[in-house]
């Protein structure tokens, strides 16, 4: 194998990050020029920042918080400065990070007195945070590795080629006891069976196959049409809902699904898993990143630039033309699968071989350019109220 | 040739790698008996050809499963895509095929 072992940074919860960043997290999005004016200041820093947060209900805040809390004690995460408008939701929030023995401050806005006053001490703060987390380097084993699966812009050949190849990586780093998450639940709809004929357990298979009845009864209660396949999809040459999401589901190779677990959480399983989260690719890999993901390969056919700031985001394509194309948000061109016949045990063995380097510390093309974003979802807290009254056995499982 | 990519050996249809001409001949060269398809219309990049003729009500396998069923004859060499195929799921509707 061609990736089989890595240098990273040992945390006190015993996960191994390939990245040391400090992170500084806006509780809400009020303070989120703030937060990006403190990490500007301080080398190397990143902004964790998502729109909303403030007055967030039910299940939106529940999504919020332990996203924010998830990429504070990140493996990837060195120190967390917590920011908030007031020192409640701040204090909170850090505490939970605290709780994982990660190295945290906290600072409000309103108890510093004032914008300046706040980013100056947040800026110390930091520093001093950075200065008490001495960083260690250990050799440790890609079963300590945490990998999203993501694929956005799809064309036909997604399925067939980039796909294909990461299903390859899949089983290779499943059998070596890393963790793959596939997600993206509306690109389920239609290959579930398929996929539940490989959950490890019953329970497994009534999770993921009320997830995604859970996800159509959400399109029938707001009264739309989730078509499942775009206008751009059918001139590429995809014809049903089936044959997009059996090409989508392809990444996560062939072997047992042992987990579904929802937004905003972290994986308890080894081998692959499913995160219950929305497809788009910036919401998507905001939640594989909360969910621990160390790195994320993501496959684009017709193009997507966008990365996550703390799991560095591998871009896959096998198109010959985004690959020419889009060359500048490209680290793995696999479009000779298609032109030559490349097999996928080669194309895998080039995806490894970026792994490898991306752990080593290579910057991927979105950390490059700094295309990296966070979005966290937002859930109709109103329809779980109706779900939970109209399908109580969906509810339950979801 | 590379032009057309079969996934899995119980596939009747095979996906189109480049564009290709109405008339071209081709053989998969994959274990089964040896045809040759000439295609009669053009197929362009991503689409899909039928490896055998489907009837109406015939299923329509890509990586050795159902993707739809067949709505209209489709020739060996023919195009297939939404104007002839159909989808076995009706969105809101959990039934899968007829399984249950």
């Amino acid at each position: 194998m061609s990736f089989d072992h890595f240098m990273g940074y040992r945390r006190s919860d015993g996960r191994v990050g390939i990245r040391n960043f400090p992170l500084v997290i806006a509780v809400m999005d009020n303070c989120n020029p703030l937060a990006r004016r403190i990490a500007g200041a301080v080398r190397g820093a990143v902004p964790i920042v998502a729109a909303y947060g403030r007055g967030q209900k039910g299940e939106d805040q529940r999504v919020h918080d332990t996203t924010l809390i998830n990429y504070g004690s990140h493996p990837n995460c060195q120190a967390a400065l917590v920011v908030g408008l007031e020192h409640v939701t701040a204090e909170r929030i850090a505490g939970e990070i605290a709780k994982t023995g990660r190295p945290v401050d906290w600072i409000d806005v309103q108890g510093q007195g004032g914008t300046l006053n706040a980013f100056a001490d947040g800026v110390r703060r930091l520093n001093a945070l950075i200065d008490a987390s001495p960083a260690r380097l250990e050799r440790a084993l890609v079963s300590d590795l945490v990998i999203g699966l993501e694929c956005g812009g799809s064309d036909a050949l997604s399925g067939i080629s980039g796909n294909a190849a990461m299903g390859v990586v899949s089983d290779r780093l499943s059998a070596a006891g890393a963790t793959l998450i596939l997600s993206e639940i509306e690109e389920i709809i239609g290959a579930e069976n398929f996929l539940a004929d490989r959950a490890a357990t019953e329970e497994v298979r009534a999770k993921l196959l009320a997830a995604v009845a859970r996800c159509e009864k959400h399109a029938d209660h707001m009264g739309l049409n989730m078509a499942p396949l775009g206008e751009d999809n059918i001139l590429g040459g995809l014809s049903t809902t089936e044959e997009k999401s059996l090409g989508a589901i392809r990444k996560s190779g062939t072997s047992p699904l042992n987990e579904v677990f929802a937004n905003g959480e972290r994986p308890s399983k080894r081998g692959v898993v499913f995160l219950d989260a929305p497809a788009p690719g910036t919401e998507n890999t905001t939640a594989l990143g909360a969910a621990g993901a160390h790195m994320i390969l993501f496959n684009t056919g017709r193009g997507n630039p966008i990365g996550n700031p703390v799991s560095p985001t591998i871009k896959l394509t096998g198109s010959p033309d985004t690959a020419s194309r889009m060359a500048d948000n490209i680290d793995v061109d696999l479009s000779q699968i298609v032109t030559e016949g490349m097999d996928f045990d080669s194309a895998a063995d080039r995806i490894m071989d970026m792994m490898r380097q991306t752990a080593a510390g290579r910057l991927t093309a979105s950390e490059l350019h700094g295309d990296t974003e966070i979005s966290i979802s937002r859930i109709d807290n109103g329809f779980l109220r109706i779900l939970a009254e109209t399908d109580p056995d969906i509810a339950a499982l979801t | 040739m590379t032009g057309l990519i079969i996934v899995d050996s119980k596939d009747n249809v095979a996906t189109a790698a480049a564009d290709i001409a109405a008339g071209t001949t081709w053989q998969p060269d994959t274990a089964g008996p040896p045809v040759t398809l000439t295609i009669p219309c053009q197929i362009p990049f991503g689409h899909k050809i039928a490896l055998s003729a489907l009837a109406p009500g015939d299923e329509v396998v890509k990586y050795g499963v159902v993707i739809g069923v067949a709505t209209d004859a489709i020739p060996a060499g023919g195009h297939v895509h939404v104007h002839n195929i159909a989808s076995n799921r009706i969105r809101g509707d959990l039934q899968q095929g007829g399984q249950a």
